[in-house]
């Protein structure tokens, strides 16, 4: 299909301009990579083109001819198809009833023409899916393949893939561009949106850069890496901060004998840390070892048995910011007092006014992308979310910093950012909890390393002891 | 239930709707709508007395939807201000029975003020406890309070002289109206009061805030050291107060009975007129406040509808019923 955008603004409702004229052109058999940082405008952008958003001004056609999506039924009729980032498989039916449903056919039975078409697509892409599960009972990289198909059966020439690897695993990676070489073969187009420079070398025909909202760059092969990562981060450049000074002596976090039930099992073994003032500890592990636990247990949501000492407060950066961290229908203000509401307060009433002083603040000091403090957080891109979470809880000047996968899902620039902050606090005396599945991560940043397997710290040491060859073994359980 | 997410083009267009299925209703029922909304809405904006009368009205209604907009607030649909009234109401009624003079005022607030908040504590430690769902055990608190009030009127409260009702307030402890040949009496002025003392407390107070933390996200509130269980605790024990407030007022400052009637008259339907008036109000408390107003105007020109119309005023209640049942339909469209 060949589908054009033509300077699209999208201004939302709180001010956010996160489109400012963008133009992009789409061809028949083309993977087009969409590559930008958290909040450059690649999702609004093409959620415009699928018909979930309406742009603020700017034309789209399709094969020549204008047109207007009042939803995306409408884009979907046209031949579009977008799968998001979460994905919007209905729980509680199986794949095939997710596809039956797609052009409205009933439920029971499912006709034997619908199974047929669904698996003949699936087989052209060269898969196969297992039809009569419950779809939450299928692996992520599965549940996008049924997505996949639910698109192509509902007759979609363009397909638009919003990070689609953020969820999945190394191997499903892989079988994913399997499937986008060959829905390419097809004739099908592919707009490909991620921040992953290895992605983009390794699958697209073309890459278009967005920044802050503007189409900065476009590439055709061979790539040059590092022109593209300019193009996405900008002049942007954050000094590198490293480690000073030796670990202290006094302990900010003692976890002695720790031990945490979930539905009568032991996850959290007696687990025994010891975290000091400047020194990052970084607890490593597959994840689903234990971790989420024992931070839970030590910022005090589960129950545990056993010893957790603060000493002088902390301040907590949680995995998942929009559930744990965050009101998303909220003002950003709302949002960066929390926790620290009584700060704000006096004879308990809170002074909003001072709150938006120190929320303006906190966007300026880091380099927060909003376009004031009474924005609804909603609207600001992951990234910017993180910045203001981190920001408002490296702010409390508290001892103890727990941080719980401070940068994932961030992109480049943003990382290296938060990740320069962790070294800044711990510089400035404070003792890091940093738990984390990326091992990268961890080698760069902490003073110590501390490995997790089913529920047990099975080794703890200086990091230049910790080679990655022992971590690697001792995460496996050897 | 995202109620506050309404827009006031959805209430509009419920109102705008109710009214006119309403209209329908009327017309296939032999009464003339035009005339019967005039008598409704326009008459009691007319004259003084009736509009001081339709702001009598809105008095108990604008307790009770405070009670419900709270509640939203903490993330409950607590609909449990309807029994918290008759509570209220009972506990004027003890007080007036013990004492025969001014103290049964003070005596009044107490105990109508504590029934109200010991009915509320059942369905709040019950939640917090064992995880039972509000809207089922308030429902269940609001029958038992229903029969156990009517027993009690019936039976210990009854007024010998008067046995549709239940013992009068002494005299030297009734709050008159304010402006004599209404029923405008303190209790108008002390619901806004309190309506406006409630938009304070949720926009500012640190309380108020943790409050809305707990409701818009408890998982985030526990990880930053907020409690939602003492949310939980707080919204039903202060809608509570207000629920009962309400009840107290409708026996102590509400001419001419001062009295509980037998079968509740005087006081049946104020907490459902609550959830109206707070999903009209869209939780804002001086929403509510507004929306009160407007349904105090309806409940007010009922009479009139009745008496110049000949629509019986039962129509207010259907217009009412469904301008719920329209808003809750947007509500439960929404994804």
């Amino acid at each position: 299909m060949k589908a054009s955008l033509r300077e699209i603004h999208k201004v939302f409702s709180d001010g956010t301009h996160a489109l400012r004229g963008v133009s992009l052109d789409i061809s028949p058999g083309e993977v087009l990579a969409l590559l930008g940082e958290n909040g450059a405008g690649k999702t609004t952008l093409m959620k415009i083109l699928a018909g979930v958003y309406r742009p603020t001004s700017g034309e789209i056609y399709i094969e020549g001819r204008r047109v207007r999506f009042r939803n995306a039924r409408d884009a979907q009729r046209a031949g579009i198809a977008m799968v998001h980032q979460h994905l919007s498989l209905i729980p509680g039916l199986t794949a095939i009833e997710n596809i039956a449903l797609a052009e409205g056919a009933g439920l029971r039975p499912i006709s034997a023409e619908v199974r047929q078409r669904a698996v003949k697509i699936a087989e052209e892409l060269g898969f196969d899916v297992e039809w009569d599960r419950d779809v939450e009972e299928l692996p992520l990289g599965v549940r996008q393949r049924v997505e996949i198909v639910k698109a192509l059966y509902w007759g979609a020439d363009l397909l638009i893939l919003d990070e689609p690897t953020t969820v999945l695993s190394p191997p499903e990676v892989k079988s994913l561009f399997q499937v986008v070489k060959r829905l390419r073969e097809r004739g099908k187009s592919v707009v490909y949106i991620t921040h992953k420079i290895p992605e983009v070398l390794e699958i697209a025909d073309r890459v278009v850069v967005l920044r802050r909202g503007v189409k900065v760059a476009e590439f055709t092969p061979p790539y040059d890496p590092k022109r593209l990562v300019e193009a996405m981060v900008g002049e942007l450049r954050v000094e590198a901060v490293s480690r000073v000074g030796r670990p202290g002596e006094r302990p900010v976090l003692e976890v002695a004998d720790l031990w945490v039930y979930e539905g009568g099992r032991a996850v959290v073994q007696g687990v025994n840390l010891v975290v000091r003032e400047r020194e990052i500890l970084a607890v490593v592990g597959v994840e689903g070892n234990g971790q989420e636990h024992l931070v839970e247990a030590i910022v005090g949501v589960r129950r545990h048995k056993g010893v957790v000492k603060i000493h002088g407060g902390y301040a907590y950066i949680p995995d998942d910011r929009q559930r744990k961290a965050m009101l998303l229908e909220r003002p950003l203000v709302e949002n960066a007092v929390l926790g620290r509401e009584g700060e704000f307060a006096r004879r308990g009433l809170i002074s909003w006014s001072a709150a938006s002083r120190f929320t303006a603040k906190l966007i300026e000091e880091f380099g927060i992308v909003a376009p004031g403090p009474w924005a609804v957080a909603r609207h600001l891109s992951g990234g910017n979310q993180q910045k203001l979470v981190v920001g408002r809880e490296l702010s409390r000047g508290a001892r103890l910093i727990i941080a719980h996968q401070p940068t994932r899902g961030l992109d480049v620039a943003t990382t290296e950012y938060v990740q320069q902050l962790l070294i800044k606090a711990r510089n400035g005396g404070a003792g890091v909890l940093l738990v984390t599945s990326d091992l990268d991560e961890a080698y760069k940043l902490a003073d110590t390393i501390a490995v997790m397997y089913r529920g047990k710290v099975v080794a703890v040491g200086p990091v230049e002891e910790m080679t990655v060859d022992v971590v690697g073994r001792k995460m496996a359980g050897l | 239930m995202k109620i506050q997410t309404l827009s006031v083009l959805n209430i509009i267009a419920a109102l705008a709707l109710a009214f006119v299925i309403g209209a329908v209703l009327m017309w296939a029922s032999g009464y003339d709508p035009a005339s019967s909304y005039y008598s409704m809405l326009v008459t009691p904006l007319s004259d003084r007395v009736y509009l001081l009368s339709a702001l009598a009205f809105s008095a108990p209604i604008v307790l009770t939807g405070l009670t419900f907009a709270l509640g939203l607030k903490a993330g409950l649909f607590n609909i449990g201000a309807e029994g918290q009234v008759y509570m209220g109401a009972l506990g004027a009624v003890i007080a007036a029975y013990f004492a025969r003079s001014l103290a049964a005022l003070p005596l009044a607030f107490a105990i109508g003020l504590a029934l109200a908040v010991l009915w509320s504590a059942v369905p709040a430690v019950l939640k917090m406890w064992r995880g039972v769902n509000e809207v089922v055990s308030t429902i269940m608190m609001n029958w038992v309070a229903y029969w156990t009030v009517i027993m009690a009127v019936s039976t210990v409260f009854a007024n010998p002289l008067q046995p549709e009702e239940s013992v009068k307030t002494p005299e030297a402890a009734r709050l008159t109206p304010l402006i004599p040949g209404t029923d405008f009496t303190v209790a108008v002025p002390v619901a806004y009061i309190v309506a406006s003392l409630m938009y304070i407390f949720l926009k500012y107070s640190v309380w108020g805030y943790r409050i809305s933390v707990s409701g818009l996200n408890p998982t985030a509130a526990r990880s930053y050291g907020i409690k939602p269980e003492r949310a939980v605790l707080a919204a039903f024990a202060l809608g509570a107060l207000t629920a009962g407030l309400a009840g107290v007022l409708q026996v102590v400052a509400r001419p001419p009975s001062y009295s509980l009637m037998r079968n509740l008259a005087n006081v049946y339907g104020i907490g459902f007129d609550g959830i109206t008036a707070a999903m009209l109000g869209r939780g804002h408390p001086l929403g509510v406040v507004l929306a009160s107003i407007f349904l105090g105007v309806m409940q007010e020109g009922a009479r009139h509808m009745q008496i110049e119309a000949g629509t019986p005023f039962e129509f207010v209640r259907v217009v009412q019923g469904l301008i719920i049942l329209l808003l809750a339909v947007q509500v439960l469209r929404r994804p």
